[in-house]
């Protein structure tokens, strides 16, 4: 298919966008067009009958809102000791600081902080460990590698996510579709669950795991007429250029839908392709990750049982108002409350 | 190029980063303002209300309880919080809010179920104070009883928590709760708490030039002061 002037300028818009998604939750920096901005971290001094709690993490400026946050949080009670986790970072960075602090919890920063860690425990089958406490790891519940953990996910919840926008449009938003691979039937089908108590029914269609932009739009072709809006996973393998330009484009520009999306560099004015991105706000995340660990304090530093991984609570929204205008009804008395207008 | 550019990193900020510390120090020459309340605004469009109504004033919106007790470092002019949360940090309100000729407001307990305020186990509030003292707060105002306490940075959360079922009840001035009843389908309890309630938004000015935006606090617009739930000062 010939590109127009305009659908280039979306690929490179749309390209821009999957660099971003790629980096969202992992901390791979061969993706980014340069290294992340870094930011430094300090051992406090150990206090005489304080508990401590480790947290691995990476010095990526995009995770400091949440170590700020659990640090103030944490440390009038516990010891907040920050292990950084780099690209050269091995299993032994554990061992050091479990031989060194014996920290009652650990708390492991992204994807590539908790895999290192889940190898670090398969090394060690007959020890036992303290809980983890799994955050900014994308599809967290996916992770069932980490023994004895919990955490909070990255993505935030449809039920959230769908309530929100209901808030922002007059459209009703009853039926949320869905195009997901076989990998994230169980996620979306617990998502469907949770979203019931606030009366939204997801409409799901599977695709292969190699789907095509064919495929996406053919599973679309399926939806676009039985449901309200669309909720787009954050799954890289759906959302290439070619997956956005000639899988979910084509038929978003046929028939307008309010589409959730969770990476906001896909909510703007010039791909039209998400309506309404709904990201954890990182700060936040911490002040519920701290509540989460003195919880467990409170536990004797035990997991209760059948606990799971938190869905986050607190979010931020970026909305392309522009199109919710011209397509959903936007309240317009709800401005304030969204976070970031799509430019 | 450069188009690109611009917008990778307009994409990075957004997802990455949010809020962190404190906000940077705002012109030197300008009053500045620090507003510790929450209201279903975005810090950034009550922070924009108040610069509307205060030109020349650096208004900076606070969300968390650690950022306002160290305001004193950004050496402020004035301060605006709740008139409980400006004395627990040492600040003696010299303007209070009134509203209905009252300096404080009904709190309710919001439920998906029917809760008891002496027996509720799990109670999500906005942290107004820090962590430890929240508990305080809260068991004041349900009599005594102490439940686990899930603070939350934002009004919003408040429902979310409901809404994932991470606490029994939330705790919030009643004027907020048909704000947040309209944003969902669950079917929610109001539970009405006894006693006299809690201070209203009150205005300490910590300079002398902060004295200057006294009368000016005289004079907000109503739809400033209906948002941060006050009809006059005294």
């Amino acid at each position: 298919m010939a590109l127009t002037i305009w659908s280039r300028a979306r690929t490179v818009v749309l390209f821009a966008a999957a660099v971003c998604s790629a980096m969202s939750c992992n901390n791979s920096q061969t993706s980014s067009p340069k290294a992340p901005a870094t930011f430094s971290v300090e051992a406090p001094k150990k206090r005489a009958g304080f508990d401590s709690v480790a947290v691995f993490l990476p010095l990526d400026a995009r995770v400091e809102p949440t170590w700020v946050t659990l640090r103030d949080e944490l440390s009038p009670e516990l010891d907040v000791i920050p292990v950084p986790i780099s690209q050269n970072s091995t299993t032994a960075e554990f061992a050091r600081a479990f031989a060194e602090h014996s920290p009652k919890c650990v708390v492991l920063f992204d994807n590539k902080t908790t895999l290192l860690y889940a190898r670090y425990q398969a090394s060690l089958p007959e020890q036992s460990f303290p809980p983890a406490v799994i955050l900014l790891s994308s599809f967290a519940t996916l992770y069932t590698n980490v023994r004895n953990s919990t955490g909070i996910a990255y993505e935030v919840s449809l039920l959230l996510s769908a309530t929100r926008l209901r808030s922002f449009v007059t459209t009703p938003i009853e039926r949320v579709g869905v195009i997901h691979r076989h990998g994230f039937q169980r996620y979306v089908r617990e998502q469907a669950s949770l979203a019931k108590s606030e009366e939204i029914e997801v409409v799901a269609v599977e695709v292969p795991n190699d789907a095509s932009a064919r495929d996406v739009a053919d599973a679309l072709s399926k939806l676009a007429k039985r449901v309200d809006a669309l909720w787009v996973l954050n799954d890289n393998a759906l959302l290439t250029p070619e997956h956005i330009r000639d899988g979910w484009l084509p038929a978003l520009d046929e028939r307008p839908l309010p589409t959730i999306v969770g990476i906001p560099g896909l909510v703007t004015k010039d791909v039209r392709f998400g309506t309404f991105a709904v990201i954890p706000d990182l700060g936040a995340l911490g002040v519920q990750a701290a509540t989460l660990i003195y919880d467990l304090a409170h536990d004797g530093w035990q997991l209760p049982d059948g606990v799971g991984i938190e869905e986050p609570l607190s979010v931020r929204t970026v909305l392309d108002v522009e199109s919710a205008r011209a397509h959903f009804g936007f309240k317009e008395g709800t401005l304030g409350e969204i976070t970031e207008v799509a430019k | 190029m450069k188009r690109r550019t611009m917008l990778v990193g307009s994409a990075l900020a957004g997802a990455g980063v949010a809020l962190g510390g404190l906000p940077r120090v705002g012109n030197a020459a300008q009053l500045s303002l620090y507003v510790f309340l929450h209201s279903l605004l975005e810090a950034r469009a009550l922070s924009r209300l108040f610069e509307a109504a205060l030109p020349g004033v650096d208004v900076w919106v606070l969300t968390r309880s650690r950022d306002f007790s160290r305001v004193r470092t950004r050496n402020p002019d004035a301060i605006v919080a709740l008139a409980p949360v400006l004395v627990a940090n040492g600040f003696t309100p010299v303007l209070q809010g009134y509203k209905g000729g009252q300096p404080s407001e009904t709190y309710v307990l919001l439920s998906t179920r029917s809760v008891t305020p002496s027996s509720v186990k799990s109670v999500g509030a906005v942290d107004v104070l820090g962590r430890r003292e929240m508990a305080e707060f809260v068991s004041t105002l349900l009599g005594g009883n102490a439940p686990q306490v899930a603070p939350v940075t934002k009004l919003a959360d408040l429902l979310a928590l409901l809404q994932l079922g991470e606490v029994e009840a939330v705790l919030l001035p009643a004027r907020h709760v048909s704000a947040l009843t309209s944003r969902t389908r669950l079917s929610l309890t109001v539970t009405r708490l006894e006693g006299k309630g809690v201070g209203l938004p009150a205005f300490y000015p910590s300079s002398a030039a902060g004295q200057r935006l006294k009368g000016a606090f005289a004079n907000l617009p109503s739809n400033l002061l209906q948002e941060i739930g006050v009809d006059s000062w005294r």
